[in-house]
């Protein structure tokens, strides 16, 4: 039997950007931008209703000093293999970015290109600024 | 504690809704499809000496909820587009959550993506319960779907039934996975021998059309579904000189018509 392996020789030219990595790279810069106020969250779920791929997971805003407060920003589902993945935005979201409220994506160009348009989305602007009022002002609501 | 679900579809409704909240000494106002100024309508109920306020949002405009209750005993837990998750935490009452829902509509969505998204909306709900140590639940909402649907019915989603004595049991199994059940007291509100047949009413060439459907619903957990009072739990069509329905007896000002109910917070010996 030959020794010789059949593995290839060299595996760095599959390293592509996982939308994985592309949501905890942002997440983990959003505690800094708002003051600890807001952070996200990389979540496994067991399902989607739209969404029938093995791994799907979901992507939520965190107001720590709101009871750890969750919004709901997206979902996203692929197979083991990593692209194509599909993705479902926050309905708001799907309607600013004139998208289709499910988006199959290729590559990781594509990912972080849609990544960047509904992080920075006029909705996503306004739900931060939300959880961060209402931390602020949580402990002044009337009782 | 008074509940009033609205589904206003957008319309001016500020005269029937203040007399409504006045009239049945209404605690919390839930209000979907609500497009008006908010600080008018506070304003108008002050007026009346009805010092109302309003809960802020964050991430779920489809829903208002105005209360006579201090905002800070609801405390934000969880939120998407279409529902808005609060825990309402008062010294003297039981610990209670909210789950205040207007799910998508039949237009855009078939049965099996409502039936779907119900199961999500269950789950997202049931992380919270475990958070916050308690499942003394309530939903409340435009669920756009019949109680004898599967969204509501099904065990892996709302798992909602019409008999409280089988939903007391708790749960039920279902291939080795165990469901928590709601109770569904709105099937009582079937038919027109007690009111109007339903909260919304549409008219479709299907062959099975149903013409009244209650969409708007309360769906309570058993555990504390005594406390909802089943005989304030009502459809409202007219209150005083104002009738929410044409001569016909479908909705007019809006295309839904508004829910009340009852329910007792005082604690007992439940949890």
């Amino acid at each position: 039997m030959t020794d010789e392996s059949f593995w290839g020789a060299d595996f760095s030219g599959f390293e592509v950007v996982s939308i994985h990595e592309i949501f905890t790279k942002q997440g983990a810069l959003l505690p800094k931008l708002t003051n600890d106020y807001v952070s996200a969250e990389l979540v496994k779920v067991d399902k989607d209703p739209f969404i029938n791929n093995a791994f799907v997971y979901r992507f939520y805003l965190v107001g720590k000093y709101l009871n750890n407060y969750r919004f709901s920003v997206c979902t996203f589902s692929h197979a083991i293999e990593i692209y194509p993945f599909k993705i479902r935005f926050d309905e708001q979201i799907v309607n600013e970015l004139k998208i289709e409220p499910l988006v199959t994506v290729s590559s990781s160009e594509e990912a972080t290109l849609l990544t960047k348009k509904a992080l920075s989305s006029q909705r996503i602007r306004s739900v931060i600024s939300g959880i961060i009022k209402l931390s602020d002002s949580e402990s002044g609501i009337p009782f | 504690m008074n509940f009033l679900f609205w589904n206003v579809q957008e319309k001016p409704i500020f005269n029937e809704l203040v007399e409504l909240i006045s009239d049945f000494s209404v605690d919390v106002v839930v209000l979907a499809e609500y497009s008006g100024d908010t600080q008018q309508l506070l304003r108008q109920l002050d007026s009346k000496n009805l010092n109302y306020f309003s809960l802020p949002n964050i991430g779920c405009e489809r829903i208002q909820i105005l209360t006579n209750i201090s905002p800070g005993f609801f405390h934000i837990r969880r939120e998407s587009d279409r529902i808005s998750i609060r825990e309402f935490l008062k010294d003297g009452h039981l610990p209670l959550l909210f789950l205040f829902a207007h799910l998508p509509s039949k237009k855009n969505y078939s049965e099996k993506d409502q039936t779907a998204i119900a199961a999500d909306v269950r789950r997202e709900l049931e992380i919270v319960e475990a958070a916050v140590g308690h499942s003394n639940t309530l939903v409340i909402g435009d669920l756009n779907m019949n109680p004898f649907e599967s969204g509501i019915v099904a065990a892996d989603a709302f798992n909602a039934i019409s008999c409280l004595k089988t939903a007391l049991r708790g749960s039920r199994v279902v291939q080795g996975k165990s469901y928590k059940f709601f109770y569904n007291p709105m099937w009582n509100l079937f038919g027109d021998t007690t009111g109007t047949p339903g909260s919304y009413f549409y008219l479709t060439s299907h062959f099975d059309s149903h013409y009244w459907n209650i969409f708007d619903q309360v769906l309570v957990r058993p555990k504390i579904a005594k406390r909802l009072d089943m005989h304030s739990l009502k459809i409202i069509d007219q209150n005083g000189d104002s009738s929410f329905v044409n001569t016909k007896g479908r909705p007019s000002l809006s295309d839904h018509l508004p829910l009340f109910f009852s329910f007792d917070s005082q604690p007992q010996d439940v949890i």
